[in-house]
């Protein structure tokens, strides 16, 4: 019985040690449309390295944004050049030079990557759950972001109109970045 | 120590006694559109009823459709009447009497949930997870659905268009009225 429970709390440690503990941080308005509702107590982002996979989990939670809506959530590395995929998604525009960008008055360049939607249901509220790996290694300066709507450089949305804005960001204000480093 | 593992068994019997296994059901073609591209033996609709809560667990699983695409994904209810909510998500119309409709020879009456978005990949895999409830308690017979784009009865996507609405994939199919049935207790 002893050997049992010490076995247990070893594969409890490994899988401690492979995963670190998520790290959440709060939305904040977008760097395009202010006057989105959400309750920016209560939403979050939470994300987590699996530095034995490579891999980057990233959970979008939404609470009290307009109801039964749908939200393109994804990445925003702050960059000079970046490749074409980050893990196994697309970067807009194939990658090469990042993009500059100028919004709430500030420039810098910058990628986008798609991750996925979250849709809300008839509370406003809504989460989406991605992993994404493996990544190359590096050290990569991100913001988070949710669009107003769905289908921005995406097929079977909205296509790339109204639907790209951004509505919430994360850390912000634009430019303000979470540093998350891949080993 | 004894009386520490024990209590973690004991926690851990409760625990699945409350969530049941999930059922694992496969895609098949869709209703209106039947040449999307998708790794029928790979893809999956998983889902589980947890008594004690009341909700209905999901997993949409996509694995070799379309890159980068959006498919949004839900519930056609085959009924007479049905409630205007489903758990925390608005039925389509409002509820009330289920409308017909006919696909593949076949006519049903039907309400609809819309539910959320699979995202692809570079590869064309993807999945997206909800839990909805608490559920009224009943029996419903069913057809998971994914849907040609996003934005179906939701705002914010590519709007109640049949460009977006067509139904790509269904579950368990092949053919229209084919149901699921799942009872919330």
């Amino acid at each position: 019985m002893k050997r049992m429970l010490l076995v247990a709390a070893a594969l409890l440690l490994a899988t401690g040690t492979a995963s670190a503990a998520a790290t959440m941080q709060k939305w904040t308005a977008g760097w395009d449309n202010f006057g989105e509702p959400l309750n920016y107590k209560k939403s979050t982002i939470s994300w987590s390295v699996n530095s034995a996979k490579s891999t980057l989990t990233v959970t979008f939670k939404l609470v009290s944004a307009t109801p039964n809506k749908l939200y393109q959530v994804g990445i925003v590395p702050f960059c000079t050049t970046f490749p074409a995929t980050f893990g196994q998604f697309p970067v807009d525009l194939g990658g090469g030079t990042c993009t500059q960008l100028t919004r709430q008055g500030v420039t810098a360049s910058a990628v986008t990557i798609e991750l996925g939607v979250v849709t809300t249901d008839m509370n406003g509220n809504g989460s989406f759950r991605v992993v994404i790996g493996p990544v190359a290694a590096g050290t990569y300066d991100v913001e988070f972001q949710a669009r107003d709507g769905a289908g921005c450089d995406l097929t079977g949305g909205g296509g790339n109109g109204s639907d790209c804005a951004d509505d919430f960001q994360s850390p912000g204000p634009f430019g303000t970045t979470t540093t998350i480093t891949i080993p | 120590m004894k009386r520490i593992f024990l209590v973690a068994v004991a926690l851990l019997l409760s625990a699945s006694a409350a969530s049941a296994k999930p059922t694992t059901q496969k895609w098949t073609a869709g209703w209106d559109i039947f040449s999307e591209p998708l790794n029928y033996t790979k893809s999956k609709v998983s889902w589980s009823v947890n008594p004690t809560k009341s909700t209905l667990s999901m997993t949409f699983t996509l694995v070799g459709a379309t890159p980068s695409k959006l498919y949004e994904v839900g519930i056609d209810f085959v009924c007479t009447t049905f409630a205007a909510t489903f758990g925390q998500f608005p039925v389509v119309g409002g509820g009330g009497t289920c409308q017909p409709a006919t696909r593949q020879g076949v006519t049903e009456n039907l309400a609809g949930v819309v539910l959320g978005v699979v995202t692809t990949d570079m590869n064309g895999t993807g999945s997206f997870t909800v839990v909805v409830g608490p559920i009224a308690a009943g029996t419903y017979v069913l057809e998971f659905i994914g849907l040609n784009g996003a934005g179906c009865d939701l705002i914010g996507g590519g709007g109640t268009t049949y460009q977006t609405c067509a139904v790509d994939f269904q579950s368990p199919g092949p053919t229209f009225g084919d149901t699921t049935t799942i009872t919330i207790p």
